[in-house]
């Protein structure tokens, strides 16, 4: 194997044996499928953002950023306090809350991966997350 | 046959080994973890580091939290506590006699004077009657907005005459606090926070703890950069620009330091229409007109905290002409229109 090797490396005129070409396909082979698997890897993980949902630190759920969707978060006592997440065109945003000071409602949708929405009164925290590295890891 | 099989193995071996060297990096090591807080300061914390384990991580987020509370105990002016004496007994005790208090207490009092001298009196915290005006009405208002009415100009200027700083007597060696003025309280809701988390991240640091920051309602502090020297991505939040959907109006990197925004856009109640929010001018005594939101990076939380209110309350030009006189301070104003201005040192884009 060093043999053969060392005469591939000096780039020398050594007629290739059949046995070597078969060795040289077989890596390549084995190159191609492990190449196809890193690519289906990296596309067919969810490769799109997630709004990430969570209340009193506890997950809630996580949601697509890119289906369309309403999600009716219900946390405190017997879950009476409500937050109404919609998820719409890519950007997340609170549509209504009874919480006392309406902060998350007034904040405007967020679709960057680190952004987030926070109602204090209610403890819950919409954050858009993704697998790649966030864009910005705190906001001021 | 069997050799084939060897090969194969080998060659996949081979690859994976290439595969992890080439496709993650050193950092590995260390995870990225995140924690939110809702408990202090009326706002939310979130810590955020880099910790081999998750436990590791959540030792040292429990600590800020911990620490948190007790400078929140400490500096709290709404409420007493039965095991300290607090920012509300030194207010119960305007008029009276002095009371001894915790070091912290002290201290924070010692820098809030500073702040006053360094923003020619824009940052003072001797201004609680007025915002205690201001608070309890807007208090009111978030629960009734049907009812939600503003402090008659009657009371306002009653109130703005108690407010000289120079009633508050700090006795450093006996530990004691005293407000000369019975009508005198304090308010120190533009420096505490900062102050606080200022601490806190010394804390960390004395203690060897590396890429943590810590973000206590918008006082952003830096403890060390990222695994490998990177810095962090830090945005300012678009303070509600009129007609503009962007989620930030500037991203930068930072590796140390602080950077704090104080902004009208959270903390406000409406009447008749009009937004009235928090962060009272020293001079016309009714909320700020000059910006959406003023955002200042120094080495220090403290000060940022204290900067970015101070230059809140301040045209521009003023306000340049302080951030000039401190040395390593830069801001950046957004205007009531979403116009930006910075200093020529602000970084990001």
């Amino acid at each position: 194997m060093s043999d053969r090797l060392y005469h591939k490396c000096g780039l020398t005129k050594v007629k290739i044996s059949e046995k070597l070409r078969n060795d040289i396909i077989l890596a390549v082979a084995v190159l191609a499928v492990a190449l196809i698997a890193l690519l289906i890897l990296l596309f067919a993980s969810p490769h799109g953002n997630l709004v990430s949902v969570t209340v009193n630190g506890e997950l809630y759920g996580e949601y697509p950023l890119d289906v369309d969707t309403t999600v009716e978060i219900y946390s405190g006592e017997d879950g009476r306090d409500v937050n109404v997440l919609v998820v719409s065109e890519g950007r997340a945003s609170v549509i209504s809350a009874n919480c006392r000071d309406g902060i998350c409602v007034r904040h405007r949708p967020v679709s960057r991966s680190g952004a987030s929405i926070v109602c204090l009164p209610h403890g819950v925290v919409i954050t858009v997350v993704s697998d790649a590295d966030a864009d910005i890891d705190i906001v001021s | 046959m069997k050799k084939i099989f060897c090969k194969i193995i080998f060659s996949l071996v081979l690859l994976s080994l290439l595969l992890s060297v080439f496709g993650c990096n050193e950092q590995i090591s260390k995870q990225k973890f995140s924690k939110v807080y809702f408990d202090h300061f009326d706002t939310v914390t979130t810590v955020v580091g880099y910790e081999n384990s998750k436990e590791e991580f959540n030792s040292v987020a429990a600590l800020v939290n911990t620490r948190l509370y007790e400078y929140h105990k400490l500096y709290d002016i709404y409420n007493s506590y039965s095991t300290i004496t607090n920012l509300c007994d030194i207010n119960s005790a305007a008029g009276k006699e002095p009371l001894k208090v915790d070091k912290r207490i002290i201290d924070m009092l010692l820098y809030a004077k500073e702040a006053y001298e360094m923003t020619g009196g824009e940052t003072n915290i001797a201004m609680g009657s007025i915002l205690s005006l201001w608070h309890e009405k807007r208090e009111q208002g978030s629960q009734d907005p049907d009812n939600a009415s503003l402090p008659t100009d009657q009371e306002l200027r009653a109130a703005a005459a108690h407010t000289d700083i120079s009633a508050l007597q700090i006795d450093e060696n006996a530990s004691t606090v005293l407000i000369t003025d019975p009508d005198m309280r304090l308010d120190v809701g533009a420096v505490a926070k900062g102050y606080a988390t200022e601490m806190i991240a010394r804390e960390l640091e004395s203690m060897g703890k590396h890429g943590y920051v810590l973000n206590v309602g918008g006082n952003i502090r830096i403890v060390g950069t990222k695994p490998g020297g990177e810095p962090w991505r830090v945005a300012v939040e678009n303070p509600g620009i009129p007609g503009s959907s962007y989620e930030y109006v500037r991203e930068l990197s930072l590796s140390s330091g602080a950077m704090v925004t104080s902004g009208s856009y959270q903390r406000y109640y409406v009447v008749d229409g009009k937004r009235y929010h928090h962060i009272i001018d020293k001079d016309t005594l009714y909320p700020s007109e000059y910006f959406l939101s003023v955002s200042v990076i120094c080495d220090n939380s403290a000060l940022a905290d204290v900067l970015s209110t101070a230059l809140f309350s301040m045209p521009y030009e003023e306000g340049i002409a302080l951030v000039s006189s401190i040395d390593s301070a830069e801001a950046l104003w957004v205007g009531l229109h979403g116009e930006i201005k910075t200093t020529d040192g602000f970084p990001g884009k």
